[in-house]
């Protein structure tokens, strides 16, 4: 099975549904994520939706578009790492082994899209000191949600101080099925799809095939599982 | 107040060894802080910078040795070549715990070796760095154990020494080289800068540290060392000088030519960087000592070549700073170009700035680590040439 | 003393291993022994989501018995594609919350007063007194605090002044939910109280009253629903649709968009939508009309008009009278002189130019849609008249010439360009748009509450009728479904009551016999509480404070008058025209959401008894005496739903979280009440609960329902514990219950009432297919409780779990196969038709002001000329942005009555303030507090936005701060009437950009600095926003003359850098 990401950003709505699903799905510090700033790097998130805008007198536009790590064919920072803690399943997703990973950053350097980042605990532990209420949140997270922490618990959740980034969630794989990000499971416009290049009677996949989805920059030159529509 | 009263050389061995102490202790704590507080952002800084300086420094010295030990040039060399080994040696040591606890989770340090990654710059830097300590530790043992002139195996020593400074030290700059999200490092010139760089560090050092020696043990300079610091390290140093001008020339000339990579050299040139590059790295670290050298050739000074080698040493340190910086800023303001986010680049690149600049007191302590080393090997090695080891090889 | 070389050296290299590795080694150290974790299981239950009115399904994911993510469950008509960050976050504003409501909290002068210790009036001097802070409350037991509730009601009753208690409920508040509603219904018709929808006027009244005056339905955003599968292009006025987040219109909308379907967006600011539009007319707030009209005038002149649609489903061909204004019925027309024979039928009339005679509307071959004729009545007296659409015509075109005339320009598009102040060029590519792709109008949510609200939204159902837009494919379908829910709009606003006054019957039937009459064509879901109430047992109607208020408010000249603000105000400030002392707030935090606020705050200081009920502290619960904790809806089984914003009929049954493993515990015995009490976050109780905790007390209190009966006859006292809990599943049973109208046909083929258990099946969520088939069943239980036989007519229906594959079918099968859509089954409109001249306004015009509606000036811009103001005119005009609207109805003249209440924006100084709506604005009292929805939020929303030149002039730059004060001199004169002393002022962060217009400020609705103990969003707008930032404290209490509650789009304010 091959798993393509393809987003449309004609349908995107800015919503933030996915950034809040991936929040939530990985046990993200959001405290510490600057929402808009930028790509996942400098936002400490992993998947990120901007609203790019041109605003000049008398000329204003605005699109929505989503950024995540594209899980690149030729993948510069799987070169890097020097722990082979960054590694490639047999589907062609990067992942980084949490309990490899010496965060050297290396592949921060490396990724020419910024969709990494490594999640510090000093920051974190400054955020949750300026947020004194913090504490009768997780009170309440003894009984139900979860604060920082992933609900289903997967080696693939955000973990301090070493690299961190889009799995496509891939603890969601079961067997050789197809699986659903959490991202694209709550869009509620269906501007992030999640597909199979394997399966002919993919819709998702054809959208690729068909040459309608392509790849973010192609002048980059690192192929990858994601598509964008419209870009 | 110490046992009696202390001639020069003490006084100055004292002074480099309490200076030493004081700045790890200080450097020492922050690294402590560093890592159980978890202060590792995503930025490379000044420690990286200092582990690059370092390693550099004792590639480039280790290289400059060759002159005597491959090259078979002697002079007043053979005389100090003790000592130029264990400078390299004593400036390869303070790297380590730099970027050790550089890393935001060294506990998986093991890896390194463990989960060894063939195609990674790092990786290979890993096992590198602790080849050329070794080696540099062999040569050191059989300088000191050699007996009658150099022989074939000496020789070979020289040339194994030669070949690990110059693969480890380009293998360093590819470590810029092959980060294919900086435009401002990616490609082949990091490696040829580094050469260059390194050697010009290599001879500064030497004729730094040589001084010194000399100071500490006899009170002085000594003839030979005029001999040695203007025949070779003043000629070296304003050959590389040359080199290292067109060297960079031709980085910012290549940069001119692919925008993302101008970025960066903006910073450099014209930009936030400006001022460090033209007053410290240019000014200070190429043209004074341009204009110090000859006379200190002239008048036959090392006084004077060490003053040109430390503004050089200064310059170049500089020049790393600006280079690793300037990259990443580059590669922020490129990010923000591409979407559309132009007026958040500021606020990230203060953050970064405040990052990078935070690591300082790590510097603080590879310095003093140094220092440190330096001082008591000067004084408990056997270094002098025919001097005989009493304890362990090279303890006197 | 001496040290030796060799310890300075040792000391030197200790010094520096240790500092330099301890720190590597104590990381190492406290990280060995942590190792990836193993997966777990993972149960899903089927819920529906509370985080605002949609009410998406969801689903609850259930690890190791803990609640942990909550993800969309896409078998549901809203949520078919997925979820909003609202919904995704829920979890954040129901058990991550760090100011729930975990205990019910009294002011201790309430605990010494039930227990006797103080007089009611000392306990109420220390309660005004403490009102606004938190310090004199005590933690109480749910006894206690029903006590002082059961105590209070009591002395009412005594006292005769039942009246004097009422609910304030939240607009379908998420927190309560509108399924809340009907318990509270019940409670209030029981005691004899009142119910005040307290917001919900001020988020969409004035929008949905043009919806009724037009096609006769609308109430919240779902009772009509948009059909972008087929839409060409979509015309967007006072709305940002994709920005809102309601996913069950976005991802239709974006369909169409996707599609390639044209999009005009008329905002002040460019919003979420803009984004998308291929015209953006950034208008002056306040003259979309302007804009609409010369869409009508582009649409009738270069003949865009849809004829045949226009003769078969609007009100266009009808003959209207110029000497009364009022629409010529059959009955008028001597049909002899004609050759004719009076129609048996109740009928309006046309000109047939097929026999170049007058004909009854609905048996005419050739209906004229122009002209002015003449027709001979009974009396013998001769009247003239005009088709609809020919006043529509001449009107808007006097309109527009007068507005030329102002501008000093010749043709209408530069006129209305000049007004809104937009580009005439964009104005007529716009124009040409909605024309030619026949624009559908999404008929939104909120409406910024301009004088002209309604009759902007008029002139947006025309348009679409002119296009032949409305319950066609393509357009706009009325939820038929929802009709029912809604019936008090026909009742006891439209008043289709009595047959005696044909223009307020819906063509001669009353509104219940329009229903039974035409039910093939409306489908009814009958949920039906199991026991009937008061007024089901043929009780007189409580007298409700709004309608009496607005009976006073008419006689002042203000139509269709809805203020609850206005009405509670001087109901409990002066006493008129009753007094209300006892307010039960549930779902709602009133004092931030509607202006002015300030003046909110003064309505709970001077209340006897202040009772919020909800999950947490917000701004109002510091003005509330007696706080009792919510269950978050995640925790709740709430009563089912005819499907809210479901295009198709459909019912909803939330389920809690843990339904699975509490219905498998009660199989193996464990026992009701304990169970459940297990399974709460906190010591609260639903509102449901609560209501019959109270009902109970009082009927041990000796206190009977107000028509003598016993509370258990009218509500199931006896389903709770003895600690107030209905047990899940009891109360499943109890939904059951409420289905025994419904039918459905099952896989078997059997007709039968769904249950419960069904909804599960299909993940709390069942589409109703109608059949066609009705039948007529018995209602047992209320046959039983009323001692007679209760029948009632139901639709068969076939239940459907939906899923978008089925998209297309159930448009086809439900909307474009309808009765109505046919045109078999009339409009819910007095002339049964979609009404391009309002009958109900030119009725009422006549009776309000004994003058025609005809005598209306159209040209009269001010609306100062006319006897009549165009305001109320049946046609919509432009009569000016807006009026000095103000009134106290029923109160003592205060001095600013005749302060105009507004001031003109004059830029930079004075701005227009522009609210706008976007995914983070919260929805009601639930998700203010939301942890993860703040950080999802920009900081750069959250700014105020002003254009580069305002700002240049105030001399402020990107990031600056600016403070805002309220302009309108109205509006310090009514704090001052009140006695506040400070007026309100806020400091925002500013955006600096193009994107909005120069006139304005637009801040981002409802995102006040909370005075409550919101601490999660005070944190968020630390360095954002200061002081009274939310657009509620800006604008003067105001009522447009023509239905428009709390006129707050006139706020302008004064602007000043800081």
């Amino acid at each position: 099975m091959k798993p393509v990401f393809v987003i449309d950003i004609n349908k995107c709505v800015g919503c933030r549904a996915c950034e809040a699903a991936c929040t939530i799905e990985h046990g993200q510090y959001f405290i510490i994520s600057r929402t808009g700033v930028g790509l996942p790097q400098y936002a400490k998130k992993r998947t990120v939706v901007l609203w790019e805008e041109r605003d000049e007198p008398g000329r204003v536009g605005r699109r929505f578009v989503s950024y995540l790590c594209y899980h690149c064919e030729k993948t510069p920072c799987l070169e890097v790492c020097p722990t082979s803690a960054t590694f490639k399943t047999p589907e062609g997703v990067v992942l980084v082994d949490k309990y490899k990973c010496v965060g050297c950053r290396y592949c921060i350097m490396a990724c020419p899209y910024g969709m990494r980042y490594m999640p510090s605990r000093a920051e974190v532990g400054e955020a949750e000191h300026g947020l004194e209420y913090l504490k009768d949140a997780k009170e309440g997270a003894k009984y139900g949600g979860v604060l920082f922490q992933p609900p289903v618990p997967n080696k693939w959740a955000v973990r301090l101080n070493v690299v961190d980034k889009c799995t496509f969630c891939y603890h969601r794989k079961e067997g050789d099925k197809l699986w659903t990000p959490a991202c694209v499971e709550v869009c509620p416009t269906g501007s992030r799809m999640f597909g199979n290049l394997d399966d002919p009677n993919d819709p998702v996949a054809e959208l690729v095939r068909s040459g309608k989805a392509k790849p973010a920059r192609p002048s980059a030159g690192t192929g990858g599982l994601v598509c964008y529509v419209g870009l | 107040m110490l046992r009696g009263a202390m001639t020069r050389g003490q006084v100055v061995f004292w002074v480099l060894l309490v200076a030493g102490i004081v700045l790890m202790a200080y450097g020492g704590y922050y690294i402590y802080l560093r890592q159980t507080l978890g202060i590792v952002g995503w930025a490379w800084g000044l420690m990286v910078v200092t582990y690059v300086f370092f390693a550099l420094a004792s590639t480039g010295s280790s290289i400059v040795n060759t002159i005597h030990t491959v090259y078979g040039y002697d002079g007043a060399f053979g005389k100090y070549i003790r000592y130029t080994v264990y400078v390299s040696l004593a400036t390869v040591l303070p790297a380590f715990p730099i970027i050790i606890s550089d890393l935001g989770a060294p506990e998986n340090f093991a890896w390194m070796f463990l989960g060894f990654n063939p195609t990674s710059r790092m990786a290979w830097m890993g096992v590198l760095y602790v080849l050329f300590a070794l080696i540099l530790l062999v040569e050191l043992i059989a300088e000191i154990h050699k007996k009658g002139g150099r022989g074939i195996g000496m020789l070979t020593l020289g040339l194994a020494v030669v070949i690990i400074s110059v693969v480890t030290h380009s293998n360093l700059g590819q470590i810029f080289g092959s980060a294919y999200g900086i435009p401002g490092w990616f490609g082949p010139f990091m490696a040829v800068l580094f050469i260059a760089s390194a050697l010009m560090i290599g001879f500064a050092l030497q004729t730094i540290a040589l001084m010194l020696a000399d100071v500490i043990n006899f009170g002085q300079v000594r003839p030979e060392l005029r001999e040695l610091v203007s025949r070779v390290h003043i000629k070296g140093m304003l050959t590389m000088i040359g080199v290292y001008v067109f060297m960079a020339f031709w980085y910012h000339m290549a940069a001119f030519y692919s925008p993302p990579m101008a970025l960066a050299s903006q910073e450099v040139l014209w930009g936030r960087f400006a001022g460090e590059f033209w007053g410290i790295e240019v000014f200070l670290g190429l043209v004074l000592p341009l204009i110090i050298l000859p006379i200190a050739l002239k008048r036959r000074s090392v006084g004077l070549a060490a003053l040109a080698a430390f503004l050089l040493i200064v310059g170049q340190f500089f020049g790393k700073v600006s280079l690793t910086a300037s990259g990443q800023i580059g590669r922020i303001l490129f990010d923000a170009s591409l979407t559309q986010k132009a007026y958040y680049a500021e606020h990230l690149i203060a953050d970064f700035k405040s990052e990078f600049f935070g690591e300082a007191p790590a510097l603080a302590f590879a310095v003093g680590l140094w220092l440190v080393l330096f001082a008591l090997g000067v004084k408990l090695l056997a270094l002098e040439e025919g001097e005989k080891p009493k304890r362990l090889l090279i303890f006197r | 003393m001496s040290i030796s070389r060799r310890d300075v050296i040792k000391a030197g290299i200790t010094i520096g291993i240790v500092g330099g590795v301890a720190g590597v080694l104590i990381k190492a150290a406290e990280q060995v022994g942590q190792q990836a974790p193993s997966a777990v299981k993972v149960t899903s239950v089927p819920s529906i989501c509370g985080m605002c009115m949609a009410q998406c399904a969801i689903y609850v994911d259930v690890a190791n018995g803990k609640p942990v993510r909550i993800r969309p469950n896409t078998n549901a008509p809203t949520s078919a594609m997925g979820i909003c960050a609202r919904g995704v976050s829920g979890t954040f504003s129901t058990w991550l919350n760090p100011d729930a409501i975990k205990k019910p909290m009294a002011r201790r002068a309430l605990v010494d007063w039930a227990q006797g210790k103080i007089s009611w009036e000392e306990a109420k001097r220390q309660l005004s007194q403490n009102r606004g802070k938190y310090d004199d409350f005590v933690e109480v037991d749910w006894n206690t605090a029903i006590e002082i509730i059961a105590k209070k009601l009591k002395e009412l009753a005594d006292n005769n002044e039942r009246h004097a208690f009422t609910f304030l409920f939240g607009a379908w508040g998420p927190t309560a939910s509108m399924r809340a509603g009907v318990p509270i219904s019940r409670f209030a018709d029981t005691f004899g109280g009142g119910i005040i929808t307290f917001d919900n006027p001020y988020c969409t009244y004035p929008r949905y009253l043009g919806h009724w005056l037009t096609w006769g339905h609308g109430h919240q955003a779902h009772t009509v629903c948009v059909d972008y599968g087929e839409a060409e292009a979509i015309l967007v006025v006072r709305r940002n649709v994709i920005g809102a987040g309601v996913v069950t219109e976005t991802w239709r909308f974006m369909e169409a968009v996707k599609r390639g379907a044209k999009l005009v967006v008329l905002s002040p600011v460019f919003d979420e939508t803009a984004s998308y539009a291929d015209v953006w007319l950034p208008v002056k707030p306040g003259t979309d009309i302007a804009v609409l009209l010369a869409f009508i005038k582009y649409i009738l002149d270069n003949g865009y008009y849809v004829e045949p649609y226009l003769v078969k489903y609007t009100n266009a061909p009808f003959l209207i009278r110029l000497d009364n204004g009022l629409p010529l019925l059959a009955s008028e027309v001597d049909w002899a002189k004609y050759g004719a024979s009076e129609p048996k039928a109740f009928a309006y009339v046309v000109w047939d130019t097929a026999a170049n005679a007058p004909a009854p509307d609905n048996a005419a071959a050739k209906p004229a849609l122009f002209g002015e004729y003449e027709v001979q009545l009974k009396d013998g007296t001769t009247v003239k008249a005009k088709t609809a659409l020919t006043i529509l015509r001449e009107w808007v075109d006097a309109n527009l010439a007068a507005l030329a005339k102002k501008h000093g320009v010749a043709d209408y598009m530069e006129a209305a360009a000049k007004e809104a102040d937009v580009s005439v060029e964009d104005l007529r590519k716009a124009a040409e748009i909605v024309a030619k792709y026949r624009a559908v109008a999404p008929i939104g949510w909120h409406d910024p509450r301009y004088s002209n609200s309604p009759q902007t939204w008029r002139a947006v159902g025309i348009i679409m009728a002119l296009l032949g837009r409305i319950q066609q494919p393509g357009g706009i379908f009325l939820l038929t479904h929802l009709i029912m829910p809604y019936s008090d709009i026909y009742t006891k606003v439209l008043k289709y009551t009595r047959k005696d006054v044909p223009y307020k019957t819906i063509r001669g039937v009353t509104f219940s016999e329009y229903v039974s009459g035409n039910l093939g064509g409306i489908y009814v879901i009958p949920v039906a509480p199991p026991l009937p109430g008061p007024s089901d047992r043929g009780a007189p109607p409580v007298p409700a404070l709004v309608e009496k208020w607005a009976e006073e408010a008419e006689k002042k000249g203000y139509l269709y008058p809805y203020d609850t603000v206005q009405a509670l105000y001087e109901s409990v400030v002066h006493g008129k025209p009753f007094k209300t002392k006892v307010v039960f707030i549930t779902g709602s935090n009133p004092i931030p959401q509607i202006g002015n606020s300030r003046l909110v705050e003064q309505i709970f200081r001077e209340l006897d008894l202040v009772i919020v009920h909800d999950i947490q502290f917000n701004d109002t619960t510091a003005f509330a005496d007696l706080i009792l904790p919510d269950l978050p809806y995640l925790e709740r089984m709430d009563l089912a739903l005819p499907g809210p914003f479901s295009p198709f009929p459909a019912i909803s049954v939330r389920f809690p979280w843990y339904y699975e493993e509490y219905m498998a515990k009660i199989q193996q015995g464990a026992k009701p009440g304990e169970l459940d009490k297990q399974y709460r976050s906190r010591d609260g109780r639903t509102a449901f609960e609560v209501l019959l905790m109270i009902a109970r007390r009082l009927q041990q209190l000796g206190v009977k329902a107000r028509d003598g009966t016993d509370w258990p006859q009218n509500m199931p006292v006896g389903m709770i514990t003895e600690d107030g809990i209905f047990p899940i599943a009891s109360l499943r049973n109890f939904i059951n219950a409420t289905f025994r109208r419904i039918r459905i046909i099952d896989e078997q083929g059997n007709v039968r009432a769904p249950t419960v258990d069904d909804l599960y099946k299909m993940g709390g969520y069942m589409i109703l297919v109608p059949t066609g088939r009705i039948e007529t069943i018995v209602d047992e239980r209320w046959s039983q409780a009323l001692g007679r036989e209760v029948r009632v007519r139901v639709h068969v229906y076939k239940p459907v779990k939906y899923d978008v594959s089925l998209e297309r079918w159930l448009w086809r099968t439900i909307h474009y196969n309808s009765p109505i859509t046919a045109g078999a089954v009339p409009f819910p409109t007095p002339s049964g038709r979609v009404e391009i001249y309002s009958i109900n306004l030119a009725f009422d015009v006549l009776r309000v002001f004994g003058k025609p509606a005809t005598s209306i000036d159209p040209s009269d811009l001010e609306g100062t000329k006319s006897g009549v103001d165009p305001l109320y005119s049946p046609v919509p005009l432009y009569a000016g942005m807006a009026r000095p609207d103000y009134m106290w109805a029923t109160a003592p003249p205060t001095p600013d009555i005749e302060v105009n209440g507004l001031v003109p924006p004059q830029p930079p100084k004075r701005l227009l303030l522009v609210y706008r709506h976007g995914p983070y604005t919260h929805t009601h009292s639930h998700t203010q507090n939301n942890m993860l929805l703040n950080t999802l939020t920009h900081d750069e929303l959250l700014t105020a936005w002003i254009h580069p030149s305002t700002a240049a002039a105030l001399g402020v730059k990107d990031g600056d701060w600016i403070e805002v004060r309220p302009a309108a001199p109205k509006v310090l004169e009514q704090l001052k009437a009140v006695g506040v002393q400070n007026v309100p002022t806020a400091r925002f962060k500013v955006r600096v950009t193009n994107m909005v217009r120069p006139d304005i400020i637009a801040i981002y609705h409802y995102w006040l600095v909370p005075k409550g103990r919101l601490r999660v969003k005070a944190a968020k707008l630390a360095d954002i926003r200061a002081g009274d930032s939310d657009d509620n404290y800006f604008g003067a209490l105001l009522a447009g003359k023509l239905g428009t509650p709390g006129v707050i789009g006139n706020t302008v304010v004064e602007v000043a850098r800081v």
